[in-house]
């Protein structure tokens, strides 16, 4: 029998379903875990995290552990995937944006800021030395691994869960899901919307998963005005500045988290050309215009 | 006379790539091993050292990321149950 459980972290809420009701105070025990590790390690919003640390060093060699070197890894390879639209380097033009802490905390208005309206130095400049636990930016440069975090946070809590359980697994991380183990009968039953908080009725649809990952990017959530600037929170790292996207939400399915997650928000920053870019990429897409209307592609089910 | 005109010219050729090379390996550590320590510059270098001295400049080289990988598309469920998670921004 499915059994779940909700709780806040990373700064979103989290849900845990295992489909064994036996298995979920464990279940829940080893996300809490994952994504405590993972805020540390990650968190651009906490002064104690190494992401932080190692932001205030930029200009040195500095060790890094191996959970923010897996980190470092996926947010480059999601840059070179998408040719350097979702790129770490972006942590300047989201301060300058004042995207300076966690949603909750920021000032949602207020005077215009300055947006640092120049391309993000890029990922190329990040060096990476996994065989002697260090990496490098240069003097200057701030890194957010906010794109790709959370997704592997949800990678990581599932496929430990199903390690430890044996059960099946659905971790959702704020909308990012990724599952472990056998599914229940029929696949998890997901409620596409436009906030994962929403409630079961509210607009949208209902899609089952079998295996793998689903992840929706947006515009519409985490979003602020500064005097007449409306911003939000991706960042197309070509002008520094929050995407012009004619995409309000895409929801994607990949074989991970992190891998829906990439392409969900590279089609916000992408555009016009996203629908082909994820034909091409064999990847189910459900993308949601600014007018409303809803187009699937990739074999997504109409 | 000439030839030692050259000489001079292609020595402080040297000294500013040497010295750009030094400034390039301070500023973007391309290589994650640490440099093996260089070989004094002495007189003219031959072209096949010229042009191996431009080439050691560092360079990153990484294996091509793995691609996207798709999963099975999801499938549309009509269903009474509520559904077990909602995705959406956060």
């Amino acid at each position: 029998m499915i059994a779940g459980a909700r709780l806040q972290a990373l700064g979103t809420g989290i849900s845990v379903s295992v489909t064994d009701e036996a298995a979920l105070a464990l279940a829940v025990a080893v996300v809490e875990h994952e994504l405590a590790c993972v805020d540390f390690a990650c968190s651009r919003f906490r002064p104690d995290s190494e992401l932080s640390r190692w932001n205030r060093l930029a200009g040195e060699w500095v060790a890094v552990s191996p959970l923010l070197m897996a980190a470092l890894e996926v947010a480059c390879r999601a840059a070179e995937l998408t040719q350097g639209l979702v790129d770490p380097t972006i942590g300047n033009a989201l301060l300058a944006a004042g995207y300076d802490d966690d949603f909750d905390r920021i000032a949602k208005g207020g005077p215009a800021v300055a947006v640092d309206a120049r391309p993000a130095i890029g990922y190329k400049q990040v060096r990476l030395d996994p065989e002697n636990g260090r990496a490098w930016i240069p003097a200057g440069l701030s890194l957010d691994l906010g794109a790709t975090a959370k997704a592997l946070a949800a990678d990581r809590a599932a496929s430990a869960v199903h390690a430890l359980t044996g059960d099946g697994v659905l971790v959702n991380c704020g909308g990012d899901l990724a599952t472990a183990g056998a599914p229940p009968a029929g696949g998890w039953s997901i409620r596409v919307s436009a906030h994962h908080a929403d409630p079961p009725n509210a607009p949208g649809e209902t899609v089952s998963l079998t295996q793998g990952g689903l992840a929706t990017s947006g515009t519409g959530w985490r979003r602020w005005r500064r005097g007449d600037q409306d911003l939000h929170h991706i960042i197309d790292p070509r002008t520094g500045r929050p995407a012009v996207t004619p995409w309000t939400l895409a929801t994607v399915a990949a074989a991970t988290c992190v891998d829906a997650n990439i392409a969900s928000t590279a089609v916000i920053v992408m555009g016009e050309a996203a629908p082909a870019w994820l034909e091409r990429q064999g990847l189910a897409a459900r993308l949601v215009g600014d007018d409303g209307t809803v187009l699937r592609v990739g074999g997504w089910p109409a | 006379m000439a030839g030692a005109m050259a000489s001079v010219a292609l020595g402080g050729w040297i000294m500013s790539q040497a010295a750009a090379a030094s400034k390039a390996t301070a500023t973007a550590p391309a290589s994650a091993t640490p440099a093996t320590t260089a070989k004094p510059l002495l007189g003219p270098l031959t072209p096949e050292q010229l042009a191996a001295l431009q080439f050691s400049l560092p360079k990153q080289s990484q294996p091509a990321a793995a691609p996207l990988r798709p999963a099975p598309a999801p499938k549309r469920v009509v269903a009474a149950a509520p559904p077990a998670a909602t995705t959406g921004t956060s």
